[in-house]
């Protein structure tokens, strides 16, 4: 269903989903990499995407961007994926991305900001405020950063504006571990905003830490979902239930 | 679309697109202009100079090649960076409307081709001498008309090549710009010179399909026609109009989904 303008998704969150996929087939070529997948996201929740490599959680991603073909069907705050409106209301932060090599990460964070703050004193807040906490030098050209700063700054642009919905696929990948409890902190207060988070990762530990809810994905199927309290009390851990579900699903 | 022309313009900087095309203008207008203005022709005894019309004619016969060659480096290695490989993701993500991204590629590409246009002004006021611009018979109208030409010219060339580089790479792109032009630059010789001898051309299929195509064989004639004769060849440009719109179209297109990044490049 295709929402009205005047209807804002979040005023109702009670009755609608920010997101909502439903028989979501992604194909590569004859592959099947995602198979009927169906899931959706509340306002205020942070869902943890989990499963083994090759499973589908990038292309369900990259399908709910809009960055895919695929077939089932998908809205994004009541919209069609990769519609202009959707993406002024998200933040993304790619696994597999790099920023322009030729901008400083001042340049390219002022650059973000542009497209999504209207107001030049709070852009400039924002990004001061931004570099400070990623701990990034502004003058340093994205080309000289190590691989763990590039990830920061990729984090930090898909923060900027407080998008209502937060994709970060992979995000502690190359992360030491002190900045990676500053940001599942940072995360946590983010979605108490009443922001959303749709996070990807294969650490575990950090899923039952930082999200709300739960999906399991295995070989393009949806094994698992329920929300991450509940997953804990009925296997003991987020890691038991991925090594179970898994497990029944390769027998 | 102020920070995508800014983007854009660090990117031509600090890649020394900018630097690059500056001083290669400049040394090939400043050695050009003074080698002719030294030129003195000897004819029945009598001897003459190459006058400020002819000079200048040369001077634009090099900034149209040069032209080209920045709209096909641009082309195809530059404007597709944001759209493939590693940032391509990114860049689709990000709330930009996929036309302004076509319009600040143009944008970028006038000011190179104004920084080029500049260059050959300075140093044929270098060689000729800078009263000749105060000059009443300076070819004023023919310049700027020739250069509006150019402008549109360049700017369908960097399109088309620019979508070539998404869809097959720009390696294959460059040598597929190489051989149009040379396929395209041949036969509009050779239609010349068989319109010269009084062979009809016209009429044979491959010429009724290249009349079509982007112009690039008629290009030199037409700057020649343009700025001797003040003539303009309206159809000449509506076609290279046509071509920019549907380049621009097919490069929208191009930018739904993120580009695959070629093998061999990043």
């Amino acid at each position: 269903m295709i929402y009205p303008p005047f209807f804002d998704p979040l005023i109702e969150k009670r009755f609608v989903s920010l997101f909502e996929i439903k028989d979501l087939i992604v194909k590569y070529r004859s592959q099947v990499a995602v198979d009927g997948v169906s899931l959706k996201l509340e306002a205020g929740s942070s869902l943890g995407l989990i499963g083994a490599n090759g499973a589908g959680k990038t292309s369900t991603l990259k399908a709910l961007l809009g960055l895919m073909k695929y077939q089932g069907n998908i809205e994004v705050f009541g919209q069609r994926p990769g519609n202009l409106k959707v993406f002024t209301r998200l933040g993304f932060a790619p696994e597999d991305a790099d920023p322009p090599e030729y901008l400083t990460t001042q340049e390219y964070l002022r650059y973000v900001a542009s497209l999504r703050i209207k107001d030049s004193t709070s852009r400039k807040h924002e990004v001061e405020e931004s570099l400070k906490f990623f701990e990034l030098d502004p003058k340093k050209a994205i080309r000289n950063c190590s691989k763990g700063q590039k990830r920061r700054v990729l984090i930090a642009q898909a923060m900027l504006g407080n998008p209502d919905l937060l994709i970060l696929d992979e995000p502690l990948n190359g992360l030491d571990p002190m900045f990676m409890i500053k940001l599942r902190e940072r995360l946590i207060q983010y979605r108490e905003k009443g922001k959303s988070i749709v996070y990807s990762s294969h650490i575990l530990s950090e899923i039952e830490k930082s999200c709300t809810d739960l999906v399991i994905l295995h070989k393009g199927k949806l094994l698992y979902s329920e929300t991450v309290a509940k997953a804990a009390a009925e296997f003991g851990s987020v890691e038991n239930a991925f090594a179970k579900k898994v497990g029944e699903a390769g027998a | 679309m102020l920070s995508l022309i800014s983007q854009n313009f660090l990117h031509a900087l600090r890649s020394r697109l900018l630097l690059i095309v500056i001083t290669f203008s400049l040394a090939l207008h400043y050695l050009s202009l003074k080698l002719v203005n030294g030129l003195k022709f000897i004819n029945q005894g009598t001897a003459s100079v190459l006058g400020v019309k002819e000079a200048l004619f040369g001077a634009v016969y090099i900034h149209l090649f040069i032209g080209i060659f920045v709209a096909a480096i641009y082309g195809i290695w530059m404007v597709p960076y944001l759209h493939t490989g590693r940032r391509a993701l990114l860049t689709c993500t990000m709330p930009v409307s996929k036309w302004k991204y076509p319009l600040s590629y143009a944008v970028l590409l006038t000011a190179l081709i104004l920084a080029e246009t500049g260059i050959m002004w300075v140093t044929f006021g270098m060689a000729f001498g800078w009263k000749e611009f105060a000059s009443q018979t300076f070819p004023w109208a023919s310049l700027l008309v020739t250069l509006l030409l150019e402008l549109l010219a360049f700017n369908s060339i960097m399109m088309g090549l620019a979508f070539c580089s998404l869809s097959f790479g720009a390696l294959p792109s460059f040598f597929i710009g190489i051989f149009y032009f040379f396929v395209t630059q041949a036969s509009g010789v050779f239609s010349r010179v068989a319109a010269f001898s009084g062979t009809v051309v016209d009429d044979s299929p491959w010429f009724k399909v290249l009349s079509k195509l982007p112009p690039t064989g008629e290009l030199v004639f037409q700057i020649k026609q343009t700025f001797r004769q003040a003539e303009y060849d309206y159809q000449h440009y509506a076609l290279w109009a046509i071509w920019w719109v549907i380049f621009t179209a097919l490069f929208i297109v191009k930018l739904k989904y993120p580009q695959r990044p070629n093998k061999s490049e990043n």
